[in-house]
């Protein structure tokens, strides 16, 4: 009865350590959804499901809705005229809880810093999170689903939202 | 009985407004009559005569498909409240449209909401605000995906680039604006 009780306790702990987590991220987006320096963008599952139901016989609209169609959200913090790019960048690399994200790409080229963590459960990737940050100019982005590193990268022509170009970094250290 | 009958009367007048304004969340009954505004409805007979006047055959289909069109638009300033924009989600959330995009850059802020069952789509609604004007577009019919898979394609053809590259659906464009 004490075990059950005890292994109860620790379950229930453990799931809110995890929430607490994830949400540390998101309240990071949510402190500034309102700042009018930043442009925020949230996409809901909904329109990927819708998108990924688009057929056309384009074939680079095709390869794209390879990658839609697994996806279940975006959401983009961006700032591209800011003076505190860099200590907005320090903080957001404080949120990431390291146990849960894995980090996958690090860039530092003069004074642009681009790093790409993922969220893996089992061999599936369920979230990719990328940040950047140089002086004068911040990026936050977070693709939730199920994503295809290999595939991914084709969203940065599509998505003309500042940033989402390191994307193409991805492919680049992959092969 | 008299008073009885009042009270009916007024109870089913009171409902009748109650379901006018939850079509459109209560912003559209709530400012169309706002000194500026520029509000058009459209019902679904003037959108079948519409028809008449346009030549492509999938396109008269598509317009057919309109069940009704309702454009609230203030071209100087918004006089949108942030509690009307957050009624507004919370109403429409809760008769079920889905947050499909939201973009806020600076002080304007874009919602694009839908409402779909299957492969239809029933409703659309884009909601728009800043500081230089705002807006309200509903759009309600049954719009079947494969339908507008057809537009898609029709107006990549039309729309293909110079050096003859395909076109891209414009769809997971985001609209962001920057100064």
């Amino acid at each position: 009865m004490k075990r059950l009780f005890f292994s109860t306790i620790f379950l229930i702990a453990g799931a809110i350590s995890a929430t607490a987590q994830n949400d540390a991220i998101t309240r990071f987006f949510d402190q500034y959804a309102d700042d009018e320096r930043f442009t925020v963008v949230f996409i809901a599952p909904k329109l990927f499901q819708l998108a990924a139901k688009i057929e056309t016989d384009d074939e680079d609209w095709n390869n794209i809705r390879d990658v839609v169609k697994d996806l279940s959200g975006l959401r983009v913090l961006v700032a591209d005229s800011i003076a505190d790019g860099m200590s907005l960048y320090k903080a957001a690399l404080l949120k990431v809880p390291a146990n849960e994200y894995s980090e996958l790409l690090t860039v530092r080229e003069k004074d642009e810093n681009v790093r790409i963590w993922t969220k893996d459960s089992g061999n599936i990737i369920e979230e990719l999170l990328l940040l950047v940050g140089k002086p004068d100019e911040f990026v936050l982005l977070s693709f939730t689903g199920k994503i295809d590193l290999d595939k991914i990268s084709a969203l940065s022509k599509v998505l003309d939202v500042e940033g989402a170009k390191e994307l193409e970094k991805i492919k680049t250290t992959k092969h | 009985m008299s008073t009885m009958k009042i009270i009916y009367f007024l109870t089913a007048f009171l409902l009748t407004i109650n379901v006018l304004q939850a079509q459109d969340y209560g912003l559209y009954w709530k400012y169309k009559d706002y000194n500026g505004a520029i509000a058009v409805s459209i019902p679904r007979w003037a959108s079948t005569i519409a028809t008449a006047f346009v030549e492509e055959r999938d396109d008269r289909k598509l317009l057919r498909k309109i069940h009704k069109t309702r454009v609230l638009f203030f071209e100087e300033e918004s006089p949108f409240t942030d509690r009307d924009m957050k009624r507004f989600v919370k109403k429409s959330k809760r008769r079920g449209l889905d947050e499909l995009v939201t973009v806020r850059t600076e002080k304007t802020h874009v919602r694009i909401l839908a409402k779909s069952k299957g492969n239809t789509i029933k409703k659309v609604v884009v909601l728009f605000c800043s500081s230089e004007g705002a807006g309200l577009v509903s759009l309600k019919g049954k719009f079947r995906l494969d339908e507008i898979n057809k537009v898609i394609e029709k107006s990549r053809k039309e729309g293909k680039k110079k050096d003859g590259s395909p076109n891209i659906p414009d769809i997971l464009k985001v609209p962001v604006i920057r100064a």
